[in-house]
């Protein structure tokens, strides 16, 4: 996944029109990033990249690069 | 591993019984905000059944228990022992909700009961026990029930006037008849246990451990503020996500592995109806087609420990088959979660149908006044 691919999937998560996230964006600033758009990240991850996120993981995401940064097959 | 092995037990009936009044989704769709709205993409839930008239995991379990017994016209007196499945006692823990039944239903003396409180996980537990009590000599059948409340939880006992709550529980009980049978097809069941996952579903204010506590908002071992509210507890929705389509599904595969069959050797995956979003993604992941696995939350909700069983109703009730190999899986609080392999015939299990019968001889009353 590309990083235009990754926002696409993010989008999608949070139930918002396409091309409305850039990487800059601050999470608080965001209404639709809440624990419904949590689940479907969680279930993203999973899906795609075989992985497990934790909770404290995600209560630590300050901004879109920080989940960006997390969409990648565990090394 | 452990695996629980089974050659002698069959399921003479299962009964699945509901309480009457239906709230949809659509009906309180207005009443409450577009969030809950929202949750319902995840919870699939679009009518759920829950009693206005304060019936308990007892009364639906005794209806549905004589309906089963009725069924195949076995009477109280041919029983030799009751377990009930609740996490919601109709008083207090010690007084299990299987003593009320044993009294209800009408069974002898000698015939013993008792519950085990587990939550959603309960139905492989429940089958594990009964089948190995029906190991001995002297114990030939035995019911199984069941069922949780969920009413009590809202204020007043009236969950269409509290907004706020995802639309996702509702109520049912279910009653399983099991007998030695020496033609019986094989039952086997795993039982899985992660105790470190305790503080992930729970009611950390439930019990007596924090029984000293008086304030409003306490620090939970995961890091989450947890604020009291009435009666409802705590869910950790990342950590119960992971563990439902991860660890579960890792279980799912073990088990199969390990006994050499795959999903074309079953008639049917019955999950848990935890929520919908869960149900697609562990069928999803496990590479089964959605035709394979039933749903009974679209009508009734997650049932809680009741739902595993009560979905086995929903979706084979009166089919035209002679028997079907069913792969149940259930899990929950605990964490706690179980896999049943077995074969159930259509014929044995009941319709479901609504109750409103109550056991009035146990409320409360206005004491007389002086």
């Amino acid at each position: 996944m590309n990083t235009h691919e990754k926002l696409a999937a993010l989008e999608e998560c949070m139930d918002i029109e396409p091309g409305s996230l850039q990487p800059d964006m601050k999470l608080e600033d965001i209404e639709e990033w809440d624990s419904l758009a949590a689940l479907s990240y969680v279930v993203l991850m999973g899906d795609e990249f075989k992985k497990t996120v934790r909770a404290t993981q995600i209560r630590d995401f300050k901004t879109v690069q920080d989940i960006l940064d997390t969409m990648k097959p565990d090394e | 591993m452990p695996y629980l092995e089974f050659l002698n037990i069959s399921i003479a009936a299962l009964a699945g019984c509901t309480p009457t009044p239906v709230q949809t989704l659509e009906a309180v769709k207005l009443s409450i905000p577009d969030k809950v709205i929202a949750f319902q993409k995840l919870t699939g839930v679009k009518e759920r059944h829950i009693s206005l008239s304060r019936q308990t995991a007892v009364d639906l379990g005794c209806s549905a228990a004589k309906r089963a017994m009725d069924s195949i016209g076995w009477g109280p007196e041919s029983l030799d022992g009751i377990i009930f499945l609740s996490q919601t006692p109709d008083f207090n823990a010690g007084t299990g909700n299987s003593f009320l039944a044993h009294y209800i239903l009408g069974l002898r003396n000698n015939a013993f009961a008792f519950d085990i409180p587990l939550a959603c996980s309960s139905f492989p537990y429940g089958l594990s026990v009964a089948a190995s009590l029906l190991q001995q000599q002297h114990i030939r059948r035995l019911l199984v029930i069941s069922g949780d409340s969920q009413w009590h939880f809202y204020p007043d006992g009236n969950p269409v006037a509290y907004p706020n709550s995802a639309f996702m529980f509702g109520e049912s009980a279910t009653a399983l008849l099991l007998e030695r049978d020496e033609n019986a097809k094989p039952i086997i069941i795993s039982l899985n246990t992660d105790g470190s996952g305790y503080k992930y579903l729970y009611n950390p204010l439930g019990g007596v451990r924090n029984a000293w506590i008086s304030m409003k908002n306490i620090l939970l071992p995961n890091g989450d503020i947890f604020t009291s509210s009435g009666k409802f507890g705590y869910m950790d929705g990342i950590e119960i996500m992971n563990f439902s389509i991860t660890t579960v599904v890792d279980s799912i595969r073990e088990f199969l592995q390990t006994h050499a069959v795959s999903f074309d050797d079953y008639d049917g995956l019955v999950l848990h109806q935890a929520n919908l979003k869960i149900v697609k993604t562990i069928a999803k992941r496990l590479g089964v087609g959605l035709e394979k696995v039933p749903l009974s939350l679209d009508h009734y909700g997650n049932t809680s420990g009741a739902s595993t069983p009560f979905t086995m109703v929903t979706a084979y009730a009166g089919q035209d088959r002679e028997e079907l190999a069913l792969l149940c899986c259930a899990f929950g609080t605990g964490l706690s979660w179980g896999i049943a392999s077995l074969t159930v015939r259509p014929k044995c299990i009941v319709p479901v149908f609504c109750s409103d019968d109550r056991f009035v001889e146990a409320d409360a009353k206005p004491a007389p006044q002086p």
